[in-house]
């Protein structure tokens, strides 16, 4: 019993210097964190929550998706005409032939 | 086994004609609002513009498959085959439209949340509703009787419609990563004029390009039916013969 207690004091004084900054976190924010909050601006002048850069990542991927919603829907839509024409010609075809004798 | 009427195909074709070319006409217009008239979106950038596909196409899916479940809910009730038919072109439309939603969210996400996919509910909920309609043509086209695969089929289609609500509410519901309705809110949207201007037209163009799509599909449907009707008469009235070896034709 007496080992436990030890090993769990241990422990307890092992963890204790981890979780510490964490609780001791300072309540009211420092002059460099008002800072920020007060002037977020970067050295050019803009500000720090302008539009994020517009990569050519970002632009590819705005392309990509374009190009395979357009080529499903036209791809789709060859596909339709061509098995209206088909369609059609096997109608023309079964009638021209009318019933058997 | 009814044979189409070649009037009612000739006006379903000049309907397709006309909704397809105020369908391109809204097109064009929407891609140049996409590409020079909406502004830049401030947190996501210039992926955001996928919106303007992504949301349209949803838009147009979920309109496919409440038609399924309606006119598939007509066909149970009235046993009207150009129900079927109609459930079965909308079913294929919506598909097309599901894929294309499944394809550029994760583009879109890929950017926007640094991962292609993630199980969120609105994304696994999404791709349980293409699966299920998938099955619905694998379940029309695994029954002997087509007359019972069509009555299993309508089942599903009225069933899996249940998903549609399931997907709008589930960001609402549960934590989720996808965002929230920008424009389909209580107090109105809270987005920037030109971004609602923009998806406005996208759902309007998308709209009419879906109807064109349909009534193309319906059409094609109608004819294929017609054939089999041909076909099978053709085969009724046929004397029956065999050949040498005793095989009927």
């Amino acid at each position: 019993m007496r080992r436990i207690f030890t090993a769990l004091a241990l422990a307890l004084a092992l963890a204790a210097p981890a979780s510490l900054p964490a609780q001791s976190a300072p309540a009211v924010p420092t002059q460099a964190a008002a800072q920020v909050t007060q002037a977020p601006t970067e050295p050019s002048g803009l500000p720090l929550n302008a539009p994020p850069p517009t990569t050519l990542r970002a632009y590819w991927h705005v392309f990509a998706a374009l190009a395979i919603a357009w080529l499903l829907l036209f791809g789709y839509t060859l596909v339709l005409g061509r098995r209206f024409a088909t369609l059609d010609r096997e109608i023309r075809q079964l009638r021209a032939e009318g019933p058997p004798a | 086994m009814t044979e189409v009427q070649t009037d009612s195909l000739a006006s379903t074709r000049r309907w397709a004609i006309g909704l397809s070319l105020a369908a391109a006409a809204g097109v064009l217009a929407t891609l140049w609002m996409v590409f020079f008239y909406v502004p830049t979106e401030s947190t996501m950038g210039v992926v955001q513009r996928i919106f303007y596909v992504h949301v349209p196409s949803a838009w147009n899916a979920f309109l496919a498959f409440v038609i399924v479940a309606l006119c598939s809910l007509g066909y149970l009730w009235l046993h009207d085959d150009r129900l079927d038919a109609i459930a079965v072109s909308a079913a294929e439309i919506g598909v097309i439209f599901t894929t294309i939603v499944l394809t550029t969210g994760p583009l879109w996400a890929s950017i926007a949340w640094g991962a292609w996919w993630v199980w969120d509910p609105r994304l696994t909920l999404t791709l349980l509703l293409w699966f299920i309609y998938v099955g619905y043509f694998m379940l029309r086209g695994a029954t002997e009787n087509p007359e019972r695969g069509k009555r299993f089929a309508a089942v599903l289609g009225i069933v899996g419609a249940i998903d549609i609500p399931l997907i709008h509410l589930s960001v609402l519901w549960f934590r989720s990563q996808h965002p929230k309705p920008v424009i389909l809110k209580p107090e109105g949207p809270t987005a920037d004029p030109r971004i609602v201007q923009t998806l406005l037209l996208g759902f309007l163009s998308f709209t009419l390009l879906f109807f064109a799509l349909l009534l193309l599909r319906y059409g094609v449907e109608r004819m294929r039916r017609s054939v089999e009707a041909l076909r099978y008469r053709q085969a009724m009235d046929s004397p029956v013969t065999h050949d040498s070896q005793g095989v009927y034709r």
